[in-house]
């Protein structure tokens, strides 16, 4: 077995060298004739045309939404059932004093003995108060709840349908690997379509768009369950039911609940572009302060949001069982005592009328930020502008007339096409040159080249900051383990909230989109980096060192080149951070993909929505294989 | 096999074995696996089988049978197809071809109830990495078994308790598995498979993630609780001497297949082939062997020293050393079969220097 699979890879490895020189020249030969006989910028009139279909479907929902019976007896009542789980929640927590919820938070942290961080999440949830968007805020957690629930109530049973059957897991599985890269505003529109514009449609958006984890993560949580554990209940004569529900469910339970927070997670992510269908609360709130370039008030609302984030990341964190770990034990008597006493709480606020929010700073403190910001803007103007006018005009204008007018189409085609042959075989190398001229027919060749423009710019900024950084970091654990809490927590940021301070120093355009890109990418470039810096093999380390090699040596021979699969993982993370960024640009005046989208949805426009959720999703998943496979070929051979 | 048509001898009594397997295959890769067989019946090798099929066969042709109340040891070394021959026999995986019987009942023809069945109360097994559920506190882990069957909590918890004594972890009822040693764990994976009162118990590897010292404690309660109870046994193991040490018979597993089965003392006397040999050459014969073995004609004076035939030889040595005189060996019946000296002795010492 040995000798045959090193033949194998001899084989493959003398095929790739030896032609190799005979393939560059035929590349070369085919580019050059490409570049002399092609066409710059795609032809228009190629375009296929597949907006027509999805439009006509669109004018067909249209005319026939109040006849026809699957809108009658499915659509309208799913929409009904949680327009009333929508409006009962809220008006339960508009109904609930403004106290409890802030002792319901601290009880249930508090059971843990982490007194600290049951007293801080607390007085979080106090924030909004404070701030004055109580309401606001409590529409967005009504919109969380249902919406999370609903994930719940579906996504757990499909997660385990997936783990459990391998059928299923072939069909699920590529739609959720191409739900993660349709841009959101795309996949709204269809819903804008079928369930019209509000809160309930809202919640129905958020709920497809953060599925996925809670999903994934309930099916790893089933197959992570260890072999024998589920040997050993078979052994003893467990059904399959039996052994689903007393062995592999509990002990998916912190998988699961990991999932519900990414769940979370994500859909506070989608919050201000759930505003463009109808939902209100916090994200409109945000939505507003962009608009009349408010970032003191931006700021004070999106910490709102972070707020929410944060109390149900912990909220549900503490909820998770760990076998043996500290916490109290609460005895059934306790337990009535305490439901009665909140109960008893709740009738005394509304019968003293506690019920609002007793007082609220406003956001007048908002106004220094703003202040602040207009004088950071104006006294560092001489350094802005010309980074800003750097930006667009010596990268992206000049990026975009190589792209469109010096070089040909076809020559793009083909070297793409040939890069992709050399990092991942002949298969790759024929998706990106179907994908790619795909994109051209659909008609959206000029805004996918502005977005690909602004990508390239934004990830190399991204790399040329993260991956040093990590690589400085993967050094030094006592220096992440101080930096890495923070980076985690600028992840719960909502990615608008990036956005807002730079629009307000660059004003609109391009470049706040790039900056914020960047800005949201690079905590996960770093700590990627830092990751395979900090595991690469303690020995391999040893050795070198034991030969003599200098501490800049040993980086540079041995860490660096071991841990550059990861690296390059970490380069691939940031182009989906900026790809994902690319929606949020198009609203604060990025063009490209991300303008169209959102100008598919408020039209709203299915044709081309159709063919920007195209156009992103090739060119993620190319970007995507691509860097995985370059990952692959730099990861030493696995043992045999 | 000719190997395997030896082991089958106690079938003898007329009562069918405990457990009895028959010509078992287990071939893994896609399709049913028969030109696997087919190539590997014409003495292909599984490289060979690899390259044809893109199939691999763990185990090839195994037949043998335990007795109840006998401890039955297959000893292999890791990739030899040990674990999946008691998975098979478990029928945790089934096998490709071949039959297991329980007491004359067909393991693998039966339906999923009918093997649950037997699940629950015939035979148990422990895991090499424990399997313990670490959800469960250690006293609900080892009222899994009842648990399953519905027996009554109160029941269930008074007979885990009661094992719980048994395995000596009185007092760590309340602890998660976690939070407790490796040699702890092990104990409670043993308990757990003893609470349930199973006639057959299967043991993967139970020890071998345990230190040297810890498993010949672990060997210790396994033969201490064995003489008690009298199970069947059937323990797998990559340790020569934890086999000779549990094993009233032993199977050398290789490439899938029994090299030899027999009794300690057969296969340490006389190793079938060079592979056995090479375990057999690091034990110390001594402690292995009985007198019979060196035990040759001759005569003794009348009311001399007598050693029992089935006395290890290690226990004479000293009466050799003491006087260079020859003992009479006797029977069980106290008939002198014949004599041991020194020349005999030190002739199978001598035999390990090779």
């Amino acid at each position: 077995m040995n000798t045959a699979l090193a033949q194998q890879s001899n084989s493959s490895q003398s095929l790739l060298r030896h032609p190799l020189a005979r393939i560059a020249t035929v590349v070369t030969i085919v580019l050059v004739a490409a570049q002399t006989f092609g066409t710059r910028g795609f032809p228009e009139s190629w375009n296929i045309g597949i907006a027509e279909p999805i439009t006509g479907v669109q004018s067909w929902v249209r005319k026939n939404r109040s006849s026809n019976w699957s809108f009658k007896f499915f659509f309208n009542p799913a929409i009904s059932v949680v327009e009333f789980g929508l409006n009962g929640v809220e008006s339960f927590f508009m109904w609930l004093p403004w106290f409890i919820p802030p002792i319901v938070v601290f009880l249930t942290i508090a059971r843990t003995r982490r007194w600290g961080l049951a007293t801080f999440t607390a007085c979080v949830v106090v924030y909004p108060g404070v701030v004055g968007i109580w309401p606001e805020s409590i529409v967005t957690i009504s919109l969380m709840a249902v919406s999370v629930a609903i994930c719940v109530l579906v996504g757990v049973p499909l997660g385990v349908l997936t783990a459990l059957n391998r059928r299923f897991e072939v069909i699920l599985r590529p739609i959720l690997d191409g739900m993660q890269t349709v841009p959101a505003t795309v996949y709204l529109i269809p819903i804008v379509l079928v369930f019209g514009i509000g809160p309930a449609p809202a919640a129905i958006a958020t709920v497809i768009y953060a599925i996925p984890p809670i999903i994934r993560l309930t099916c790893l949580g089933i197959r992570q369950v260890p072999k024998s554990a589920v040997e050993a209940a078979q052994m003893f004569g467990a059904t399959k039911r039996q052994i689903l529900a007393k062995v592999q469910l509990p002990l998916a339970v912190p998988s699961i609940i990991a999932g519900i927070n990414q769940t979370v997670m994500m859909a506070l992510g989608i919050v201000v572009i759930a505003t463009l269908v109808g939902a209100g609360g916090l994200g409109q709130e945000i939505n507003q302060t962009v608009r009349r370039l408010e970032p003191g008030r931006g700021l004070v609302v999106s910490l709102a949001v972070v707020a929410v984030a944060l109390v149900l990341d912990r909220v549900s964190r503490s909820l998770v069982i760990e076998p043996g770990g500290q916490r109290f034990h609460i005895s059934r008597k306790l337990m009535y005592v305490t439901i009665l006493g909140l109960i008893f709480a709740t009738i005394l606020g509304r019968t003293m009328d506690w019920i609002e929010f007793p007082f609220s700073w406003g956001t007048s403190f908002a106004d220094p930020i703003d202040t602040g910001f207009k004088w950071f803007r104006t006294t560092f103007d001489v350094i802005t502008r010309p980074f800003n006018d750097f930006i667009v005009r010596e990268l992206i204008v000049r990026a975009q007339t190589w792209l469109n007018q010096t070089l040909a189409w076809q020559a793009i085609v083909i070297a793409a096409s040939a890069f992709s042959y050399f990092v991942a075989g002949w298969k790759m190398s024929l998706t990106t040159a179907i994908g790619i001229t795909f994109i051209g027919l659909t008609g959206r060749w000029p805004d996918a080249v502005d977005t690909l423009t602004q990508t390239v710019i934004a990830v190399t900024m991204s790399m040329l900051i993260a991956i040093p950084i990590g690589i400085w970091l993967g050094r030094r654990p006592r220096a992440e383990s101080l930096i890495s809490p923070f980076l985690d927590a600028l992840q719960t940021i909502p990615n608008l909230v990036y956005a807002i301070p730079f629009v307000m120093i660059f004003s609109v355009g391009p470049v706040p989109g790039i900056v914020a890109a960047v800005v949201y990418a690079i905590p996960p470039g770093i700590r990627l980096t830092s990751l395979g810096i900090r595991q690469v093999n303690y020995e391999s380390l040893e050795a070198a060192t034991t030969f003599g090699a200098t501490p800049r040596q040993v980086l540079w021979g041995v860490r660096i080149p071991l841990a550059m699969p990861s690296i390059i993982l970490a380069i691939n993370q940031m182009v989906m951070m900026v790809l994902a960024m690319a929606i949020i640009a198009g609203m604060v005046g990025g063009g490209g993909l991300g303008y169209r989208s959102i100008e598919a949805l408020t039209k709203p426009d299915a044709g081309l929505g159709a063919e920007v959720g195209i156009a992103i999703v090739i060119m993620a998943t190319i970007l995507d294989r691509l860097l995985q496979a370059t990952a692959r070929r730099l990861q030493a051979p696995a043992a045999v | 096999m000719s190997l395997g048509e030896t082991a089958t001898g106690e079938t003898s009594t007329g009562v069918s074995p405990a457990i009895e397997l028959r010509h078992i295959w287990k071939v893994f890769g896609q399709g049913d696996g028969n030109s696997a067989i087919a190539l590997a019946q014409g003495g292909a090798s599984g490289a060979d089988i690899l390259q044809q099929t893109q199939q691999t066969v763990a185990v090839r042709d195994v037949s043998f049978s335990v007795a109840r109340g006998e401890t039955f040891v297959v000893m292999g070394l890791s990739g030899s197809g040990k674990s999946t021959l008691i998975r098979c026999l478990a029928r945790l995986i089934e096998p490709t071809s071949g039959d297991v019987l329980l007491s004359g009942d067909d393991l693998l023809a039966m339906t999923e109830e009918q093997l649950i069945e037997v699940r629950r109360g015939r035979m148990s097994m422990v895991f090499q990495h424990f399997g313990l559920f670490p959800h469960r506190k250690v006293i609900d882990n080892i009222a899994y078994g009842l648990e399953v069957q519905k027996v009554a909590k109160a029941t269930r918890l008074a007979r885990a308790t009661e094992v719980l004594n048994i395995v000596g972890l009185d007092g760590w009822a309340n602890h998660y598995p976690q939070q407790l040693s490796g040699g702890m764990q092990q104990r409670v994976g043993l308990a757990r498979a003893l609470a349930v009162d199973p006639q057959i118990l299967l043991f993967d590897e139970p020890f071998s993630a345990l230190d040297p010292l810890i498993r010949k404690e672990m060997q210790d309660e396994l033969i201490r609780l064995q003489k008690t109870m009298q199970r069947t046994v059937v323990f797998i193991t990559h340790d020569f001497a934890e086999a000779l040490r549990l094993g009233d018979r032993i199977a050398i597993m290789k490439d899938g297949s029994f090299d030899q089965i027999g009794t300690p003392e057969e296969i340490v006397a006389n190793p079938a082939t060079p592979y056995v040999r090479e375990f057999v050459n690091d034990v110390p014969r001594a402690k292995v062997l009985s007198v019979k073995t060196v035990t040759v004609d001759g005569q003794t004076v009348s009311g001399g020293r007598t050693v029992a035939s089935t006395a290890k030889i290690e226990t004479i040595i000293p009466m050799l050393l003491e006087r260079d005189e020859p003992i009479a060996v006797v029977d069980t019946n106290n008939l002198v079969i014949g004599v041991v000296n020194r020349q005999s002795v030190a002739s199978i010492l001598q035999a390990e220097q090779r």
